[in-house]
């Protein structure tokens, strides 16, 4: 998405459906729900939409949304790919969507039963590996945290980080969640000392730094700028929305790279969006870093410059990313302990910090920041008001 | 239970046609990286085109076989059937003397694990298709 984009979309409407370890119901049904609650929330009904995009690890098909909820004008649809990386693409495919004249009112979604379906964080008895991931899973490496767990590790060795700087970031989120009611981990509390004593995993990594898996389903619409003043809900503007790869990248296992600890995508992806936005991390109010793992964003947030390569250990301390901090992070508790919606809660949670509807609102809030999936190719978005 | 647990097999690669003759490499026990013959570029994990010239004609690069520990994973929980009665083991990310890294099991215990370490390339045969690395560390005199 260029820079004559700026502005020219806006999100007009969330929705979301409980997250929890059973949902109960069909992912499409989940799906249906969120969709249904996001136009609610906009004011729409199902006959103003007609676009419709998700992520290529959705395993609900559009059809299916488009039958559920009644869809009946769809005259464009996109799907994103690479996973985790995809979500906040999806916005700049929405933003492009409307801002072209294509569409007039997008709807995107997120579902998965990842708790009580199919997990991504463990294996079935899978007998073979095709091409990348049969060089490293006869070894015993198959799942993410299990890759991470490497970059983590090098972490240590380069720059010296402590799991007690690690910790920061699970306990700041958990902190966050405890105020969300919609969060997973609202009623549990996580102390700094849970976090040191907790079993190691996958060494270096514990459970805290693991993301949730999680029931459930998001959506968001996206209406042209114009448009969207005349709704119900507080149009939140899509500043600038970005998508970066790297050459080489490679599928979240990049010990093949010059760097384990600098992510090629995602420094590319801080490059043009800083470019884009006409922006600086000084702007930023309020960011939701993609949590797949503690350590990544780090990670992250040297590659995008909030501070310099290595110093994030340091940086997150202080209280620095607590919801009264100077850069605030996961506000609803991320995919640490709000829920793992592949990141596309993170998205919601941008919303709401504009809107000033955040169970942990920062004040003031001018730029929200999102980003997704450090490894994989990758996307951001900068929501204001 | 038990003997349908142990009887679950060893996860392995799917060896395709792009990456066929990488491992029928390590089947002779050698280690390799692609080198185009047209612009000898050296890469690895190998690719169907030189990714700087698009040359399709590929050689092979034989390496040494020395290299150091660049970083390592010890897995404590099993995430796979087949590893669940060899936890905890270590997986190790070993950077070869001539550049490329590469990941592979150890004979070694993790305790014995840093960074740096000096291992050298061993080879396990596993079936008729597929061997796989097992890196060794190396004995320094004194």
């Amino acid at each position: 998405m260029n820079e004559a984009l700026r502005r020219k979309a806006a999100i007009v409407g969330i929705g979301a459906t409980e997250f929890s370890a059973n949902s109960g119901r069909s992912e499409q049904r989940l799906a249906a729900e969120a969709v249904l609650a996001a136009l609610e929330d906009a004011g729409l009904t199902p006959d103003d939409v007609d676009g419709i995009i998700n992520s290529d690890f959705d395993a609900t098909n559009q059809i299916d949304v488009i039958n559920t909820v009644g869809l009946r004008n769809i005259g464009a649809y996109a799907t994103i790919p690479h996973g985790g990386g995809s979500p906040c693409g999806t916005v700049a495919q929405a933003a492009m969507m409307v801002a072209s004249g294509a569409c007039r009112s997008v709807v995107a979604y997120r579902s998965l039963n990842e708790r009580s379906g199919h997990r991504y964080g463990s294996s079935e008895a899978v007998p073979t590996f095709p091409w990348v991931y049969g060089l490293h899973a006869p070894y015993g490496l198959i799942v993410p945290a299990e890759w991470t767990a490497m970059h983590a590790r090098r972490r240590m060795i380069e720059f010296g980080d402590t799991r007690e700087q690690w910790a920061e970031i699970p306990v700041t989120f958990r902190a966050n969640a405890n105020r969300n009611p919609r969060a997973m981990m609202h009623k549990k509390a996580l102390s700094r000392q849970d976090y040191l004593d907790a079993p190691i995993l996958a060494e270096p990594l514990c459970r805290y730094d693991y993301c949730l898996e999680t029931d459930g389903a998001v959506a968001y619409v996206v209406t042209a700028a114009e448009r969207a003043g005349a709704l119900r809900s507080v149009p939140v503007y899509i500043h600038t929305a970005v998508q970066s790869a790297a050459f080489p990248i490679w599928y979240q296992t990049n010990w093949y790279r010059d760097s384990l600890t600098t992510g090629s995508e995602m420094v590319a992806l801080g490059e043009a969006l800083w470019k884009k936005s006409g922006l600086r991390p000084g702007n930023i109010d309020v960011a939701q870093i993609y949590d797949h793992f503690a350590p990544l964003v780090l990670t992250s947030l040297e590659d995008l410059g909030f501070c310099r390569k290595g110093e994030a250990g340091a940086f997150v301390g202080e209280g620095r990313i607590s919801s009264s901090g100077e850069l605030p992070l996961n506000t609803a508790g991320g995919l640490l302990s709000e829920g793992y919606i592949h990141g596309w809660n993170l998205i919601l949670e941008g919303v709401r910090q504009v809107r000033g509807t955040s169970t942990s609102q920062v004040k003031d809030v001018e730029f929200s920041l999102v980003t997704s999936c450090w490894g994989a190719p990758t996307s951001a978005v900068i929501l204001s008001r | 239970m038990t003997q349908q647990m142990t009887a679950l097999p060893r996860p392995l690669p799917q060896i395709d046609r792009d990456h066929e003759e990488w491992w029928a490499g390590l089947r002779r026990h050698e280690l390799l990286a692609q080198e185009c013959r047209r612009c000898t570029q050296r890469i690895f994990p190998p690719q169907s085109l030189c990714p700087y010239c698009h040359s399709p004609e590929h050689g092979w690069h034989r390496l040494a076989g020395g290299g150091k520990v660049y970083s390592w994973v010890t897995v404590r929980r099993p995430s796979h059937p087949w590893f669940a009665d060899k936890v905890p083991y270590p997986v190790v990310l070993v950077e070869m003397d001539e550049g490329f890294r590469f990941i592979g099991s150890i004979d070694c215990a993790p305790e014995v694990l840093r960074e740096g370490l000096r291992v050298e390339a061993g080879f396990e045969d596993i079936n008729a298709e597929v061997t796989l690395l097992r890196f060794r560390v190396v004995r320094t005199p004194g």
